[in-house]
């Protein structure tokens, strides 16, 4: 039982990962139907800038933190405005653009932080353990701390979709970009503010993450995974359909690896299969795409 | 213009006919396109007797290209035909190759092993394909990446079965008398045999009933079902085909390779596959070849020079897939285009009258070249002409 708890608030810290990175794919696939197979390079490559302005300082990592995400805004800032308006809206070259873009952050990344696996610990009270009231359990405050962050940003990121004026615009720039453009709104402006903030949520992400999956080359590939996966269990381009997925696909990896670890990344495929059995447009997903 | 009304019937003419002596004129032409196969054999020969004498290093590259031609050839009929582009290509190749080693680790002979291992392809690509053609278009290359990443994960983490990390290798190569597979020549035969065997089939079924009605399905799903096609089975026949393609590569891979480890199986291999297909031109069958053969030099040949190969070979597809979206394949179709129109141009400068004019206003005035070409490649078969011709958009042809 104290098991099972441990591990429920381990997929519960992983769901919140996963949830700010697969909330901002969400977002640009939502309101730009660009599939941004970068993202978990992106991530990454989040990780290896705080990890640069950390360093062995463990206490400047709120500077990392604000360095990783300020700078891949930077990167989706470029990538929005050199090399997606080559593409025309042609949705799979758009996907097939940012797959070569895959190779060329993992190589730079390489090439500049070397193939050996790299760590930020927390700082001060962060970096250590508490005991929980009830059956002793002994958890470490980082994985709550980055839960409760990922917590709130989950509801920032909500409260601005649903009562701000540039969040009504995102959501009916989800619904009808056509429209959104007739009224006099201007998208190109809203699709580089949508791929700045969903580039910058990659970065976030990737550096709360280190301290628990750490930063290592492939590392990308796997949060791409967990990424897609929830998009395609909660719906593709729905923001509630993040929050659903990530919840289900940070559980259920954490208890397969746990219980079944031979075979966890099977166990990680069945909400997939089900939901594609189902419901192939995901929980909160609509069919507009075909 | 004047030309237009009186020839008409002639264009109908020269255009049914399969190659017509009204061709004559574009002599140049048309003996270049005619002695394209020719040629393109011939170099093929040179190839083989440059590598059957040289030494083994030369002929593992090329067995290397051809191998992942072979699966790129699958991405190709699946992705350039059904428009169902997948991202988990590599993990078929993993499973054929995995599957003999594994049936060889636990007692079976090689072909027995061979065996086994096609029929666990085959049994995965019929389970899997259930679910994955529930989808199309984005969600089928997102929901093929997850499973290309779950047969790695298998690899890596089943150790028990897999040996993970390390990978397994091969005990012992198949046999018929004399002809070994142990022998590094024999290999290399026997995978240029199956390569230009799994070329012929895939070209032979891409110009099938059924690969047309697969371009259909691409072109214009819904009204390819108005016909009354069951375009759910058809994505998932073609997505079976494709990835037992893959398997028969993983097959020819570990006989190839020897050892087979989940770094066959990465993202990063399933994206290679995808590079190859684009790059060599969608749609074509061959193309992907031609990729293959760009790819597996940048991996084996550019990296000695230049660490940072991924990088230039990552700048070199995007650059590919903005400026040219039919890759190779496509450059040249776009060159010979060119040269078409040049000798058009030519012709009429000239004031001779006959057939000419006829065939020029056929091809060189359409704009969108790649259609009129089509439409000419699949005309004389009547079913292919009504599944093709109607619902293409002139854009959607390259993609």
């Amino acid at each position: 039982m104290t098991e099972l708890i441990v591990q429920t608030f381990n997929g519960l810290t992983l769901a919140g990962i996963i949830f700010l990175v697969s909330s901002g794919f969400t977002l640009i696939f939502g309101v730009m139907r660009v599939t941004n197979l970068a993202h978990g390079a992106v991530y990454l490559l989040g990780g290896y800038v705080a990890y640069s302005v950390v360093g062995d300082h463990t206490d400047y990592f709120f500077y990392g933190l604000a360095a990783g995400t300020a700078a891949m805004a930077g990167l989706g800032l470029l990538m929005e405005r050199l090399i997606l308006p080559w593409l025309h809206h042609v949705e799979m070259a758009e996907l097939l653009a940012t797959l070569g873009l895959i190779y060329v952050i993992d190589d730079v990344s390489l090439a500049v932080w070397g193939g050996n696996p790299l760590s930020i610990n927390l700082p001060g009270v962060l970096g250590e353990s508490s005991v929980l009231p009830f059956r002793h359990i002994v958890y470490p405050n980082g994985r709550f701390f980055i839960l409760g962050v990922a917590v709130l940003v989950g509801v920032l990121l909500f409260a601005m979709l649903r009562l701000t004026r540039i969040g009504a615009i995102i959501r009916a720039g989800v619904d009808d970009r056509d429209m959104v453009n007739a009224l006099g709104i201007n998208v190109r402006r809203v699709f580089t503010g949508v791929f700045v903030l969903g580039s910058a949520l990659a970065g976030f992400a990737g550096v709360l993450g280190v301290p628990v999956l750490g930063l290592y080359t492939g590392g990308d590939t796997t949060i791409l995974l967990f990424a897609l996966a929830v998009v395609v269990v909660g719906g593709l381009g729905s923001y509630e359909g993040a929050i659903v997925g990530s919840l289900v696909i940070g559980l259920v990896d954490t208890y397969g690896t746990a219980y079944f670890p031979a075979i966890s990344y099977v166990v990680l495929f069945i909400p997939l299969v089900v939901i594609l059995l189902v419901r192939p447009q995901g929980i909160l997903g609509r069919r507009v795409m075909a | 213009m004047d030309d237009l009304g009186t020839t008409t019937p002639t264009t109908l003419d020269t255009l049914s006919a399969e190659g017509t002596p009204a061709r004559w004129w574009v002599a140049p032409l048309t003996l270049g396109e005619r002695m394209a196969g020719p040629i393109l054999g011939a170099a093929c020969l040179v190839v083989i007797g440059i590598i059957l004498t040289s030494g083994s290093y030369l002929s593992t590259i090329f067995e290397d290209i051809l191998i992942f031609a072979i699966a790129a050839m699958g991405v190709d009929f699946l992705g350039g035909f059904g428009g169902l582009i997948t991202l988990g290509q590599a993990g078929f190749v993993g499973v054929g190759a995995y599957g003999v080693a594994i049936a060889e680790v636990h007692g079976y002979g090689p072909w027995a092993a061979t065996g086994i291992s096609l029929a666990a392809v085959l049994g995965l690509a019929v389970v899997t394909g259930v679910v994955a053609v529930r989808v199309s278009g984005i969600t089928f290359v997102i929901v093929t990446l997850a499973l290309g990443q779950i047969f790695w994960g298998l690899g890596y983490q089943w150790t028990s079965l897999t040996s993970g990390d390390n990978g397994i290798t091969l005990l012992s190569s198949p046999s018929i008398g004399p002809w070994s597979l142990s022998s590094t020549m024999t290999v290399w035969v026997t995978t240029f045999v199956v390569f230009l065997a799994i070329l012929a089939v895939l070209l032979l079924m891409v110009h099938s009933p059924f690969g047309l009605s697969l371009r259909g399905l691409k072109s214009n799903e819904r009204r390819l079902r108005a016909l009354g096609y069951r375009t759910g089975l058809q994505r998932y026949i073609g997505y079976v085909i494709a990835s037992f393609v893959a398997g028969i590569a993983g097959v020819l891979y570990i006989f190839s390779n020897h050892l087979i480890s989940p770094a066959t199986l990465t993202f990063s291999q399933d994206g290679f596959l995808v590079v190859m297909v684009i790059l060599g031109g969608l749609g074509t069958i061959w193309g992907p070849c031609l990729g293959a053969l760009v790819v597996v030099m940048f991996e084996q040949e550019i990296s000695t020079y230049l660490a940072r190969w991924e990088t230039l070979m990552g700048v070199v597809f995007i650059a590919a897939v903005i400026f040219t979206p039919g890759g190779i394949a496509g450059l040249l179709r776009r060159g010979r285009l060119a040269l078409t129109r040049l000798a058009t141009a030519r012709r009429r400068a000239k004031p001779a009258g006959g057939p000419a004019p006829a065939v020029a206003s056929a091809t060189a005035p359409n704009s969108s070249a790649g259609d009129a070409l089509d439409a000419a490649r699949t005309r004389g078969d009547g079913d292919a002409a009504r599944v093709t011709a109607a619902p293409r958009a002139p854009s959607e042809g390259d993609r």
